[in-house]
């Protein structure tokens, strides 16, 4: 994975391929819906944890290694590199790392969600 | 409570995935004609599912929040005697076999494709048929019963075309059934105990007989 994964928000073949060998016809907003309960509760949690005072890393380390799965099964190109960034980052030490790139991980799952929705149509 | 039996149908199937998206992905993907799939988070979950339900198959996600897939392996081999394949992130191919070491019948690497899924969900079912013919010839005919079972298994063939093979291979060598189906089982549990290292190859074996 490189800094070109950062120009794609939503890697559209992945997606259209996910959506074109289910089995069910809804499958495009149930991933929607699916992704946003799940990343908003995720940025919660991660909020929380980071407003607690940076401790518990192994737990935010799973929140964000979920995040990053999620982000995988979907195609968010752009959301996988970000967390997986914060993830690999041994320089800034784990919550610094994550405190920087909170603005963008924000605007990217805006960015995804909406993606994805206009792909459900 | 007593236990929901399974409809005969329908191949009933427990997910436990803490991601909520891989989990409408993986119901997404299987036909619901043919598939009932019951979703668990966690691994209390999953387990209190399984007191209550019948499952024919359970795909495991590799982390948990409270506990590792292994451990639901584990008891769902143990206690419930349900197999169970696994969708794991693992991506270094070392620790990605692990899922076989623990007992599974198979496992992918996500990020997966519905195609992939049913294939996965496909062959589990195949392997599970397959252990099921095995464990039918073992109880019903013993030895004998057992060489047929890996017969009808490696050839794809009937259990009258086994017999007939076994039977046709054996008399002009003057061989007994015995002896030959002893030899296919004492090879089959090599092969298994190798970790399935080496092809089992039949033709090779009844070769090495005479």
């Amino acid at each position: 994975m490189s800094e070109h994964e950062m120009e794609i928000v939503l890697d559209e073949t992945h997606f259209r391929r996910i959506i074109s060998e289910s089995s069910s016809e809804d499958t495009a907003n149930q991933l929607a819906d699916a992704f946003s309960t799940q990343v908003t509760q995720i940025v919660d949690e991660l909020n929380g944890l980071l407003n607690s005072g940076g401790t518990a890393e192994q737990t935010a380390r799973g929140l964000l290694h979920r995040l990053r799965g999620s982000a995988e099964v979907i195609g968010a190109r752009r959301l996988s590199y970000i967390t997986r960034s914060v993830l690999e980052n041994d320089q800034d030490g784990f919550y610094s790392a994550l405190r920087s790139a909170l603005p963008s991980l924000h605007e990217t799952i805006e960015d995804t969600l909406m993606e994805i929705r206009k792909k459900a149509g | 409570m007593t236990k929901q039996n399974k409809s005969p149908d329908i191949y009933r199937i427990l997910v436990v995935d803490d991601d909520l998206v891989q989990c409408v992905l993986i119901k997404c993907s299987l036909d619901p004609d043919t598939y009932s799939v019951t979703i668990a988070n966690d691994k209390q979950q999953a387990l209190t599912l399984c007191e209550r339900q019948y499952f024919d198959l359970a795909i495991l996600d590799y982390e948990l929040p409270d506990g590792s897939g292994a451990e639901i392996a584990n008891a769902l081999s143990k206690s419930y005697n349900i197999p169970f394949v696994f969708i794991t992130m693992i991506d270094d191919s070392k620790r990605a076999r692990r899922p076989i070491e623990l007992g599974a019948l198979s496992y992918l690497i996500k990020p997966v494709t519905p195609k992939q899924l049913v294939i996965l969900v496909e062959n589990a079912f195949a392997e599970i048929e397959h252990r099921n013919n095995l464990q039918k010839a073992v109880d019903v005919h013993g030895t004998i019963g057992l060489a047929l079972g890996i017969i009808m298994n490696n050839a794809r063939i009937s259990k009258n075309d086994g017999l007939m093979h076994l039977r046709e291979y054996c008399q002009p060598r003057n061989l007994s059934m015995r002896y030959v189906a002893d030899r296919i089982v004492a090879a089959y549990d090599d092969y298994i105990k190798e970790k399935h290292k080496k092809p089992f190859d039949l033709a090779k074996i009844l070769q090495s007989l005479g």
